[in-house]
């Protein structure tokens, strides 16, 4: 056992207070979804609590109080780790608790510690690497940000200060460097050309909005990237910044302002809220889809950002479509297994998640699990194709898309 | 010589309670070590509890101090959010909230009266004899009622943690000492109560209106013990968990019951605000 002292600052006063508000009642445990697919108590909202207080105990308990702090146990501390970096960051345990504990920006700042003690997921340093050396996710040279829109016939504005977009739409590293989901931004390129609305991209000047980073722990680094985006979207004028991300969304709407205390001064949408509003004043026409379609919520669009309506409006605009609900959804809404960087450090563990959830689609007869997440597509689709489950996954913006093709336009 | 009980029992609430402050203190210590953000935003460096303090009332202005008060019994005392997944265990919260919340308010009053108004003031009067005397018929039935509210729900925890054991559930050193001493206080309590009956020959009249205390007296009178020794050392048994409890307290898993309510009121108003944003 070593003399290792934690660093609590990334903690509120509040979530340190929240440690102690705790009851155990594992109720967060019934909900857990990488739990019910690795059932591994350190990855428990109960355990991570017991953990933290179980450090704290060592250094500002009782005992430690009267006769000395005893010193962190570096194999408790890596189990910790282990289960805090499993987390998907969802935050279904904060739903389900009686006594309302904010559990996600504590799982946040469990990570942060984590972190500050050097204990944290060795890949964890590589997209750190990646991210503030070549401003994305991937590593990839940032000047290919524009891949997705290689084919398109009539390719996206690239605003250049101090060039005018009224509206901005930040794309996002997946869906700019994955293949998989080009047609995400393609679609809502589509889209806005068929509602007439102007708008333009940063390509190369748009970098990674920091949240990966955020999320492992290491949010210190975000801030330059915050600086970056902000200084670039005020210097194009844009009155709106559109993203199809729900994690860049979040980012951009919350954590921003935070980071860099100060108000944006622009306003920020998710893709389905600016879809919700062209279908409600009637600037786009949708053609029929025969299609029974159920909507997954994406975890950091709906519970982090309370957006549960918008996307299901948007759907239920389409003629033809069957929808329905799946057993858990809204804020009960099953996680498909990819956040949280937990794809990077155990992917078999994201399949599994997702796969739980295609099987709650099926049970419903949903032909299309619609979702408003790039991220969430790119799990269902992949965990669908390896389970050899008979569903397809659509981003929002491409069901309606293809809709508006339909209907002639 | 046995020392006077009473002399006892209120020099152990003294050290008890000048005990508890600093170690509610050491709490309030750790929890400095995070960060408080005022009005602002703005990360405060110091006095950051006078800022949480600020903040809280902050929230009850912008709220209004009805509907934080609703909201504190709601989800606060009344966890609503149990209700909805589990009617067994909020049950057993409730009853032993209640049983816990009135006993308390009872003590203190019954503590006002006897120690302050009569026995510092030399105040006399009906109102007075009317708490003071432990076989008044409502003072009686109030105290028997609540202790047998707390009973109820602990039985239901213990039958639930250690008979039904739903899946969820698990249990660590933390949770038995917590229920061990609850235990303790409970089982103590009862037979005091019939201790005294005893000792003092209380007419049955009177007597029943400690209608648990009095059928285990009648159970115990065969035996025909020195009732006042026995009552002596039930009522300190009873006393000393009371007092490891509230010493435990702050790094007990019981010292939910004092954040609970404020974690839970302070983040159901957010999630509030935050769906109407």
């Amino acid at each position: 056992m070593s003399a290792r002292r934690l660093d609590y600052s990334a903690f509120s006063f509040q979530q340190l207070m929240e440690l102690d508000a705790c009851t155990r009642c594992g109720e967060c445990i019934l909900w857990c979804p990488t739990y019910a697919e690795k059932e591994d108590e350190a990855i428990t909202p109960l355990k991570k609590i017991e953990h933290v207080r179980r450090f704290a105990g060592s250094e500002y308990g009782f005992l430690a109080r009267l006769f000395g702090p005893r010193g962190i146990d570096e194999g408790e501390l890596h189990k910790h780790s282990q289960g805090a970096y499993d987390c998907t960051l969802c935050g279904r345990c904060h739903t389900v608790c009686p006594v309302h504990i904010d559990t996600r920006p504590l799982w946040l700042a469990m990570r942060e510690q984590l972190v500050a003690a050097g204990h944290f997921p060795a890949i964890m340093s590589e997209v750190r690497e990646r991210i503030v050396t070549q401003h994305n996710n991937l590593g990839e040279s940032n000047a290919n940000r524009l891949a997705w829109a290689g084919n398109l016939e009539e390719p996206p504005r690239v605003v250049e200060p101090p060039a005018q977009a009224e509206v901005l739409y930040f794309v996002g590293c997946v869906s700019s460097l994955y293949p998989m989901a080009y047609s995400i931004p393609q679609s809502l390129a589509g889209i806005l050309r068929a509602a007439a609305v102007p708008f333009a991209v940063m390509g190369a000047d748009e970098w990674c909005c920091g949240f990966p980073l955020i999320i492992a722990g290491m949010s210190a680094e975000a801030h330059a990237l915050a600086r970056h985006n902000v200084d670039a979207v005020r210097a194009a004028g844009a009155k709106r910044l559109v993203t199809t991300c729900p994690s860049c969304y979040h980012t951009w709407r919350e954590i921003y302002p935070d980071i860099l205390g100060e108000s944006l001064g622009f306003e920020v949408l998710h893709a389905v809220e600016l879809l919700d509003e062209l279908l409600d004043d009637g600037r786009l026409r949708l053609g029929e889809m025969q299609q029974v379609v159920t909507y997954h919520d994406p975890c950091d669009l709906g519970r982090t950002s309370g957006i549960y309506e918008a996307p299901r409006r948007v759907l239920r605009s389409i003629p033809g479509i069957t929808f329905y609900e799946m057993r858990d959804h809204h804020d009960r809404a099953l996680c498909c297994g990819g956040g949280g960087d937990v794809e990077m450090a155990d992917p078999e563990l994201v399949n599994m998640v997702a796969r739980r959830r295609l099987l709650q689609a099926e049970e419903v007869g949903a032909g299309v699990i619609a979702t408003a997440c790039q991220q969430c597509k790119r799990t269902l689709s992949g965990a669908a194709r390896k389970e050899k489950i008979r569903i397809r996954t659509f981003d929002i913006t491409e069901i309606i898309w293809e809709a508006v093709q339909n209907a002639g336009l | 010589m046995l020392a006077d009980r009473l002399t006892v029992f209120w020099i152990s609430i003294g050290i008890t309670f000048l005990l508890f402050l600093p170690l509610l203190g050491w709490k309030i210590d750790f929890w400095s070590h995070g960060f408080v953000r005022d009005a602002h935003g703005r990360r405060v460096e110091r006095g950051k509890v006078r800022a949480m303090l600020q903040n809280a009332v902050a929230a009850i202005r912008r709220n209004g101090f009805g509907h934080v008060a609703s909201v504190f019994i709601l989800d606060g005392l009344l966890h609503r959010r149990l209700w909805a997944v589990d009617r067994f265990r909020w049950l057993s919260h409730f009853l032993m909230l209640v049983g816990f919340l009135a006993l308390f308010a009872l003590s203190v009053i019954t503590g006002f009266f006897e120690e302050i108004l009569h026995g510092f003031f030399g105040v006399e009067g009906p109102a007075v004899e009317f708490i003071t005397n432990k076989n008044t018929p409502l003072m009686a039935v109030l105290n028997e009622s609540f202790g047998l509210l707390i009973l109820i729900g602990l039985l239901l925890v213990l039958v639930r943690r250690f008979i039904l054991r739903p899946a969820q559930l698990r249990t660590a050193a933390l949770d038995v000492s917590t229920l061990v001493l609850l235990a303790l206080i409970m089982l103590t309590s009862y037979p005091t109560e019939a201790f005294r009956l005893l000792m003092e020959n209380t007419p049955p009249n009177m007597a029943w209106y400690s209608f648990l205390g009095y059928p285990l007296a009648l159970l115990l009178r065969p035996l025909n013990w020195n009732w006042a020794i026995w009552h002596y050392w039930t009522f300190m048994l009873h006393i000393a968990a009371c007092i490891a409890l509230a010493l435990y307290l702050p790094f007990s898993k019981f010292f939910h019951v004092f954040i609970s309510p404020i974690i839970a009121t302070a983040n159901a108003l957010r999630d509030e605000q935050e769906a109407h944003a």
